[in-house]
């Protein structure tokens, strides 16, 4: 069934309709949160967060773009959403320890992705703490790219930009990327 | 020269490693969570607190600045008060000095 069947069936109350939304979906949205927050317990907050989104405005969807661009953009802006409330929180981590509250941190020293194969697990979570120092566009572009396997063309729709300005943000995150590995291994070797 | 390249080498081999990454899977169960966060009103408590918490901050504001009012305009009686007994000392004087020079 297309999803802009499944969309007009959740549209009229069909609860069942939102469960294949979700089944379909979930791990999208998962491992491009993942890519993003490199937490997985943020990621998971995160799917959570989106699909109640795509749950409460679903009424204002108007098919515009497809049911998953819609979503990828939904799940691009809860994380980046995230990473500002989180440090907003650690701005004003002192009042929480006064308070007795436990700040959680952002992200975990080394992070490794689940799906990457295990003799690259080393490597990729060097390459993850690189991707963290990148800008939240140049990260969009490379996660959805990278970690999530899309075209240039499906970017370039989610990020509502042209394909050539995809093009030149994916170029210049690579070469951001290349800076700060060479950097790394030039302390390190 | 070897150093060098050998970084290359590493920047390279670290740039490729997401190469055949697999797409992570989510937790199934996260669905009931969902379900949950759907069924609940969505932090309408939290909404309340917040409410009333501006009223008390703007109920508070209201009586300090009554406060300050009050205790300016009380200020303002007493040196009015002092100005007047300052002035009646001073005609006192003049009187003085009247009679004074009435005598001589």
């Amino acid at each position: 069934m297309p999803d802009s069947d499944i969309i007009e069936q959740i549209k009229s109350g069909d609860s069942a309709a939102f469960r294949r939304l979700f089944e379909e979906y979930k791990d999208r949205v998962y491992n491009t949160s993942l890519g993003i927050l490199q937490n997985a317990s943020d990621a998971e907050d995160t799917v959570q967060d989106v699909f109640v989104e795509i749950f409460n405005s679903i009424g204002k969807f108007r098919g515009d773009s497809s049911p998953g661009t819609w979503i990828y953009r939904i799940t691009l802006n809860k994380c980046f959403e995230h990473i500002r409330k989180s440090k907003r929180k650690k701005r004003f981590g002192f009042m929480e320890s006064i308070f007795g509250e436990k700040s959680e941190s952002l992200n975990l020293p080394d992070f490794n992705h689940p799906g990457v194969i295990m003799e690259n697990k080393e490597r990729s979570a060097v390459l993850f703490r690189a991707v963290e120092k990148l800008n939240d566009s140049q990260k969009s572009a490379f996660v959805l790219s990278k970690i999530e396997g899309l075209s240039v063309k499906e970017i370039s729709s989610i990020m509502n930009l042209t394909e050539s300005s995809v093009e030149s943000l994916l170029h210049r995150a690579k070469n951001n990327l290349k800076k700060l590995l060479s950097d790394y291994y030039n302390s390190g070797l | 020269m070897e150093r060098r390249d050998k970084i290359e080498d590493e920047v390279k081999k670290t740039l490729e490693s997401l190469d055949g990454i697999k797409r992570a899977e989510a937790n199934p169960f996260l669905f009931t969570r969902i379900e949950a966060r759907l069924e609940k009103p969505e932090n309408y408590g939290v909404h309340i607190i917040r409410y009333v918490l501006i009223a008390a901050v703007i109920l508070v504001l209201n009586v300090f600045s009554i406060l300050v009012y009050r205790s300016a305009s009380v200020d303002a009686g007493k040196s009015g008060q002092t100005e007047t007994i300052v002035q009646e000392f001073n005609s006192f004087e003049y009187n003085t000095e009247d009679i004074l020079n009435g005598y001589n």
